[in-house]
């Protein structure tokens, strides 16, 4: 390559780099930056009031809650009876008021220390009272049962049987002869 | 009546920090743009990171009067947003390029003539993007006029006199890919 083409080549790099980054905006760059970082700005706000709005309802659940929590917790609770007598007692304006809800009587609470006692009985099924049928069915059956004066009428109607005495005779045998003998062999 | 003096000095105090915003946008938006379209090469990307680092700038507003050199700083910012946006290049042929530079040398046009043709300034970028990345940065920085060898060392975090070498040597490389490039060019 002669000094010619040299020349050519760094002169056609130095003004190639001297472009490259010269590019201008396009007008109102400055304007549009400015634009777009307030609206950017503007919806970081919007955010973080959100986020505020949020947690302060939230915040006032919780106290809310709490409170209603420690109220029930310190009235102590009241019985129908003792409602209704503050009722009477009460003047007449009172009474005209809505009924209060009835409370529900709460269950006894187990202690912890007592024993517990067995209440089963002792015998399963429990034993009960004869029912009216049950009680003449007995009667009747007590009715049926042998008197003295029916046994005595059956032993007249059953004879007894006489049985003569035994007597067995002594069996005789022969003995046997010599043919007889050899026959049999 | 102190609150409402401590209100007052509060809103004046707002008032005084958009203004200084306001004019650093206006002083300095045109050299951010420039880093950032250096990097970028694409006019969308390069307003988009231009917003991006006056945003940051205004979140700094703190710590404004720490920085010694407003341009400097946002020279730096603008660097780091761009590098997380930038893409691949549209690939050129680096033959087809040479051969147009070439077409336009041979009509007799002037070096200045062929730097600002569209194929010239491709093959320049595709030349540029195929260096190692410690020779690429500072030369891409060093084609921002404004930037001093000393703001482009603060931007990379490197010695000015490593800036200058590193310059000079990716120039080197260039022109000897450029040459070389023409010549076979020619000889097709």
């Amino acid at each position: 390559m002669d000094d010619k083409e040299k020349r050519f080549v760094d002169e056609l790099l130095r003004a190639s780099l001297r472009h490259y980054a010269s590019a201008e905006p396009r007008p109102g760059l400055e304007g549009r930056v400015l634009a777009g970082v307030r609206s950017r700005q503007q919806a970081a706000s919007r955010r973080t009031a959100w986020a505020w709005a949020i947690g302060m309802a939230a915040t006032a659940a919780m106290v809310m809650l709490f409170v209603i929590h420690w109220q029930r917790q310190q009235t102590p609770p009241t019985s129908v009876a003792a409602k209704a007598t503050a009722s009477d007692s009460a003047p007449a304006v009172a009474k005209i008021a809505p009924p209060a809800r009835p409370t529900v009587p709460r269950r006894p609470q187990r202690s912890v220390g007592q024993p517990k006692v067995d209440t089963r009985p002792q015998q399963f099924p429990t034993p009960r009272p004869l029912s009216e049928q049950e009680k003449l069915l007995l009667v009747y059956a007590e009715s049926l049962k042998a008197s003295p004066a029916d046994s005595a009428w059956k032993a007249d109607q059953e004879p007894e049987l006489e049985i003569p005495a035994l007597s067995i005779t002594a069996i005789k045998i022969e003995p046997l002869s010599s043919e007889e003998s050899a026959d049999d062999k | 009546m102190e609150a409402m003096g401590i209100l007052s000095e509060a809103l004046l105090s707002a008032d005084a920090k958009d203004r200084e915003f306001e004019a650093a946008v206006r002083e300095h938006g045109g050299h951010v743009y420039r880093v950032a379209q250096a990097v970028l090469r694409n006019h969308h990307d390069a307003e988009d990171a231009v917003q991006e680092t006056f945003m940051r700038f205004l979140r700094q507003q703190r710590h404004w009067a720490e920085i010694r050199n407003p341009r400097a700083w946002l020279a730096r910012t603008v660097w780091r947003v761009a590098l997380d946006r930038r893409r691949q290049f549209v690939p050129v042929s680096l033959e087809d390029a040479a051969g147009a530079v070439e077409t336009l040398r041979a009509a007799g046009a002037s070096a200045e003539q062929v730097a600002v043709h569209a194929q010239t300034l491709a093959l320049v970028e595709r030349l540029i993007s195929s260096l190692p990345r410690e020779l690429r940065d500072p030369l891409t920085l060093s084609t921002v006029e404004e930037l001093t060898s000393a703001e482009i060392g603060e931007v990379l975090g490197v010695p000015e006199g490593s800036v200058r070498e590193r310059v000079s040597r990716a120039r080197t490389i260039l022109s000897e890919k450029l040459a070389s490039l023409m010549e076979k060019s020619r000889g097709r």
